[in-house]
């Protein structure tokens, strides 16, 4: 049994941007799929998922078929492999307004088509009745954020929308969602490792390492002064930030080690570190850290 | 120590109605000694064509690379061989360029018996050598790839391509599968060894960042012609191309202010089998003037760097 994410709190609030970030492996994925209970039958979801007072883990499948896409939606990474391969763009992006709406084909693919032109896919009408492969990876994703879109969700949950785009095409895409976002007055969890991508679209930024929190700050702050140790080491690895590499490596989520999760890694670790695992402590109105130094 | 000089190479596609895509469009470029040359676009643009065409992985349709006063583009396939360990590439994705089925012990050890570089006694010690070198430990010699983390995996192929000793390194986005703070590791041992071996490289990546790091010269590909050319420091500081302002420009700085507006330009990149006529840029260029959609601009000198664009 592998736990991949373990004992996580946040609160994400109404209009408002939280940026999920981390490396690799450490349960972003994983913290999101839960949410909207998309996770293989195998899994065990402990915890509470409050949506406007209901806990979406006790919640029906036929509830939280109501929930899916309507009142949450969810952007996946890789379109690709996301979008239906033999069903036309225009098809897909009519499904929502159908089966939420209760909308016939036809009125449903004017709503799709002007999602598209929302989502600024050139001559939409025309490339509506396309297939996925024959969008760019940049269309791809526009057209999955008008899937996402289409009902008008409360929540959005991106998984790493620009991953695998390149860097004119994620200014577009990343510059979209804050557009369509802030017109629709949507709160938004934004999955990423992308901290360029946080620091744009977000309020606040959420920090997980080998499947904790380690840090919750409000956007300017983390930036300015990032609090956990894993933090600041991360903020220096960018190559514009001196590229300081943080020696070693992400410990395996089958075998972590004892106490705090970082401190092998950790040039501030100390005795405490080694035996004992640190909780949240707030550090100022807003800013919580998981680490003794602000015990 | 290396020139290369309008290179070409066009793929066809189809049987019946041929069609052709000049993936890479007169090339010239040269690399000093110890020098780092980076190689900038976006996907598509031709990057990893130039990298593959100047080690002869893939033979040009036209067009010399001059490789230490030898010629190699004519050169017959078992002298080309001999030229090969002074010639390396490190591929994006290390976990695929290594045998899946051999030890790292044996994958490390794959060339130095191939070109017979250390006697059969000595590989062993040789083999421990060279991965202690790039940061692993005697543990990791019996191991498999699929082990080993992509970081790790990074660190075997380079250990590899150094037990040549190489003069000339093609990075090819050696770093663009690996999560940031690996990105840091594998990067500042790439100029570690650089510093210690004295190769030169051709860095090919499409993360500004990177490239802004790693080179001393530059080069930015647009649709298979290079459109901006010059000191790194000098194409960061003051970008001439429109394409190349909107690179950089697209570059999102962290911690910076929200409210700047970052869409740079509209538009993909167009279809490169369908080219357009003119500055391949035009259809995106903010700055198009009628004589772009015409003719194709030349490079031409402008202040410290060279540029193709009407408006020099």
């Amino acid at each position: 049994m592998v736990r991949a994410v373990n004992k996580v709190s946040l609160d994400v609030f109404e209009n408002e941007t939280l940026g999920l970030v981390g490396e690799s492996g450490c349960g972003k994925t994983v913290l999101a799929l839960s949410i909207l209970r998309l996770l293989s039958e195998n899994t065990v979801v402990e915890g509470e998922i409050i949506y406007k007072e209901q806990d979406l883990i006790r919640l029906g499948e036929k509830e939280m078929r109501n929930i899916r896409g309507r009142e949450i939606a969810q952007i996946f990474q890789n379109p690709l492999s996301s979008l239906n391969p033999v069903l036309t763009i225009g098809l897909q992006v009519s499904e929502p307004f159908m089966l939420h709406r209760g909308m016939k084909l036809a009125e449903a693919w004017k709503n799709a088509i002007s999602m598209l032109r929302a989502a600024k896919i050139p001559s939409p009408t025309e490339r509506g009745k396309e297939y996925p492969h024959q969008f760019s990876g940049g269309m791809r994703q526009r057209a999955m954020i008008s899937m996402g879109l289409a009902c008008s969700p409360e929540l959005i949950i991106a998984d790493e929308p620009t991953k695998g785009l390149d860097v004119t095409i994620q200014a577009q895409i990343i510059e979209l969602m804050r557009e369509l976002v802030n017109d629709r007055g949507a709160s938004m969890l934004i999955i990423t490792h992308d901290l360029a991508v946080a620091s744009e679209l977000c309020n606040r930024i959420a920090v997980m390492y080998s499947g904790e929190i380690v840090e919750i700050s409000g956007i300017k702050d983390f930036f300015s002064s990032p609090a956990h140790p894993y933090c600041k080491s991360f903020l220096s690895s960018l190559p514009l930030n001196g590229m300081k590499p943080i020696s070693g490596s992400s410990p395996s989520l089958i075998d972590v080690p004892e106490g705090c999760r970082f401190h092998p890694r950790c040039e501030y670790a100390y005795e405490r570190c080694r035996t004992e695992h640190p909780e949240i402590y707030t550090l100022e109105k807003g800013r919580n850290v998981r680490c003794f130094l602000y015990a | 120590m290396l020139e290369v000089k309008e290179l070409k190479k066009t793929f066809s596609k189809g049987f019946v109605h041929k069609k052709s895509l000049k993936a890479v469009d007169g090339i010239s470029l040269t690399i000093g000694e110890r020098e780092t040359f980076g190689l900038v676009g976006e996907s598509g643009c031709g990057k990893t064509t130039v990298g593959r065409l100047i080690l002869r992985l893939i033979e040009s349709n036209s067009g010399e690379v001059i490789f230490n006063g030898i010629n190699i583009t004519g050169l017959k396939k078992a002298d080309l061989r001999k030229l090969r360990p002074n010639m390396q590439i490190l591929f994006q994705d290390a976990d695929s360029s290594l045998h899946p089925r051999l030890r790292i012990r044996e994958s490390i050890a794959e060339p130095l018996k191939l070109y017979k570089l250390v006697p059969e006694s000595e590989i062993e010690k040789k083999v421990l050598e060279l991965l202690e070198m790039v940061g692993l430990q005697k543990e990791h010699m019996n191991r498999y790839p699929h082990e080993l983390s992509g970081g790790q995996n990074q660190r075997v192929v380079l250990a590899r391509v150094l037990a040549l000793g190489p003069q000339f390194i093609v990075a090819d986005e050696p770093t663009s599968a690996l999560d940031v703070s690996v990105q840091a590791q594998i990067l500042s041992l790439i100029n570690e060894m650089q510093q210690k071996f004295g190769f030169s490289c051709l860095f090919i990546s499409h993360d500004l960042g990177v490239i802004r790091k790693m080179t001393s010269k530059l080069g930015v590909m647009y649709l298979g012609k290079l459109v901006e050319t010059g000191r790194t420091e000098d194409i960061f500081e003051t970008p001439k191309h429109p394409y190349t302002k909107a690179l950089i420009a697209a570059v999102r700085i962290v911690g910076s202010d929200k409210l700047q507006k970052i869409c740079p330009i509209e538009g993909e990149i167009p279809d490169p089998m369908n080219p357009p006529s003119g500055c391949k840029f035009h259809t995106r260029c903010p700055q198009k003037m009628d004589i772009c959609e015409r003719i194709e601009p030349e490079m031409v000198n402008a202040g410290n760097v060279k540029v193709a664009c009407h408006l020099f």
